[in-house]
């Protein structure tokens, strides 16, 4: 039973991380490449301070987030200022530069070996300490985040994001940002990567530089776009195929040290496919009624 | 003067697009744009609002220097745009258009959304109610639930006026308002374009029907390739033989996307 709680409890953090991304990515049309060192940024944040600075668990939390929303304002002001794709570069750039610190800074992240020891949540005088305690927990923290994202994409904020997607000269043309509006957009979405992580290294107790690599990045991209970029609930389903994928592999006879290659071979091919026959992801394309716009006039 | 357009040039490569222009708008009149295609009358829309900069010259609006700024600063200073090819999100409805140009935070705020949602909801509807009111001036009234794409030409340029209103802008420049339209929605849409002066607004308006002109224009410009031939009034202007020559006699170059 506890195996189901753990993966119930994964599927969770990168449910939330994913549907972060889906911001970017489904909402805005901006690559980040960077969502693993965010993730990352976050599970370091959050432990360290925990460990070293004797923070508690909440306060910690708040700092990953606000630490993963700094780091990504530093790429996201610059690069969006210029043109989406140069983004996808700065991105690239930034994963890799975070990825480094978290292997050679060793006095602070003890490097490859990894900060193992990480305190379990402790919220108000109750640590969350069992599998199912920390289920409830990330459902509860995945339910806030899909309300928060819910709601700011069915807000004038999101039909801008649409408007966008359409049209980014007559957005300009009506007075709108679009260079803010991608900002925004970019810490909004690294300070939910960071809320994800600072859930990763509580649940986990430990964590190592491998979890936070360009592959994983790679790997909660194609969450994203799987199941159809620009959905709420969307990156949701895709997080489900590919943290199941692994697990429907063991049904095959495929001797343990082939599973990893042939599973990123299969992601591979998964992709190459939807984007042939496919792009618009499984579920297809998004469509809303912001704040119910449609749904008042209709009754006018 | 409102709006002063001094000595602005733009060159692309090797062409010269907009020459040593020199006009002012003033205050509460219409301002007509007139040249032959590729005289350059877009690109000084461009060049006014903030999509392109000059390469040399300046653009000042109410005293303040607005060469080089950003396209939606413009905006938010009072100067508004219609583009030729209209640029609606047309999978939107009417009233998701027109609520796109309003001015302030409402459009950008995510903390509203996140924490102040009563408020939000209040602020809409006054945003709704306004756009509608708006949507009933410009003659759309009943129209604001309807998606973009299944609105007639005619009704789609309407919206783009509708919108521009929206934005709360003083000085409004229309690209060729009337393209494309047949009698009946020329009639419906020139006698607006006139009434905004009514309402206070300034225009500047690039137009190529002279009947239009004449009835509406209160100052002409005459631009061919970039250079600002000619500004006086309609009769003024069609009075000079040179720039009727050029205007009718197809003196001048003639090319893509004035």
């Amino acid at each position: 039973m506890n195996y189901l709680y753990d993966f119930v409890t994964l599927l969770c953090i990168y449910s939330v991380l994913a549907i972060g991304l889906n911001l970017m990515i489904g909402y805005t049309g901006i690559f980040s490449m960077s969502h693993a060192a965010l993730l990352g940024v976050g599970a370091y944040t959050s432990a360290l301070l925990s460990m070293k600075a004797g923070f508690p668990f909440l306060v910690s939390m708040v700092c990953a987030v606000i630490v993963a929303a700094l780091f990504s304002a530093i790429i996201s002001v610059p690069s969006l200022r210029i043109a989406g794709d140069y983004f996808i570069v700065a991105s690239m750039s930034l994963q890799i530069i975070i990825y480094e610190i978290f292997v050679t800074w060793i006095e602070v992240t003890n490097g490859p070996a990894g900060l193992p020891g990480i305190p379990r949540p402790n919220l108000f005088g109750f640590v969350i300490k069992t599998p199912q305690a920390y289920m409830w927990f990330s459902i509860v923290m995945l339910s806030l985040v899909v309300a928060a994202v819910y709601g700011i994409i069915h807000s004038p904020f999101g039909r801008v994001l649409r408007a966008m997607k359409e049209d980014p000269i007559a957005v300009q043309s009506l007075g709108e940002s679009v260079v803010r509006a991608k900002v925004t957009i970019a810490i909004l979405s690294s300070a939910i990567a960071g809320l994800a992580g600072s859930l990763y290294a509580h649940k986990m107790t430990f964590i190592n530089p491998a979890t936070f690599d360009i592959h994983e990045s790679i790997t909660i991209a194609s969450m994203v776009i799987l199941a159809g970029a620009g959905r709420v609930w969307g990156p949701i389903i895709g997080v489900f195929i590919i943290q199941a994928f692994p697990e429907l592999l063991r049904f095959l006879e495929i001797s343990g040290s082939h599973v990893g290659s042939i599973q990123k071979a299969l992601y591979g091919l998964i992709l190459i496919l939807l984007m042939m026959f496919r792009p618009q992801g499984i579920f297809g394309k998004f469509k809303d009624t912001t704040l119910g716009v449609n749904k008042h006039v209709a009754k006018n | 003067m409102l709006l002063r357009i001094e000595h602005v040039s733009v060159r692309f490569g090797g062409i010269v697009a907009v020459n040593d222009s020199n006009f002012t708008v003033k205050e509460n009149e219409i301002t007509c744009l007139i040249g032959p295609n590729g005289a350059g009358k877009t690109t000084l829309f461009n060049l006014i609002t903030g999509f392109l900069t000059p390469t040399t010259g300046s653009i000042h609006f109410r005293d303040q220097n607005i060469t080089g700024m950003k396209p939606e600063k413009i905006v938010r200073l009072g100067i508004a745009r219609t583009f030729q090819n209209l640029r609606l999100f047309n999978d939107m409805t009417v009233l998701e258009n027109m609520l796109l140009a309003v001015p302030g935070k409402y459009n950008q705020s995510i903390l509203r959304p996140l924490f102040l949602r009563p408020r939000l909801k209040k602020i809409e509807a006054g945003n709704i109610e306004r756009a509608l009111e708006t949507l009933e001036y410009v003659g759309l009234g009943g129209k604001a639930g309807e998606i973009v794409d299944n609105l007639s030409y005619a009704e789609q340029k309407l919206l783009t006026i509708g919108r521009l209103l929206m934005t709360e802008a003083d000085v409004l420049l229309l690209d060729e308002p009337a393209s494309g339209l047949d009698k009946n929605s020329l009639d419906r849409i020139m006698p607006l374009v006139q009434d905004l002066k009514r309402q206070n607004k300034t225009i500047l308006l690039i137009e190529h029907n002279m009947d239009i002109i004449r009835s509406i224009a209160d100052q002409v410009v005459f631009l061919n390739q970039g250079q600002v031939l000619g500004v006086g009034t309609a009769e003024e202007i069609m009075s000079n033989p040179a720039l009727t020559e050029i205007y009718f006699g197809g003196g001048a170059h003639h090319g893509e996307g004035a």
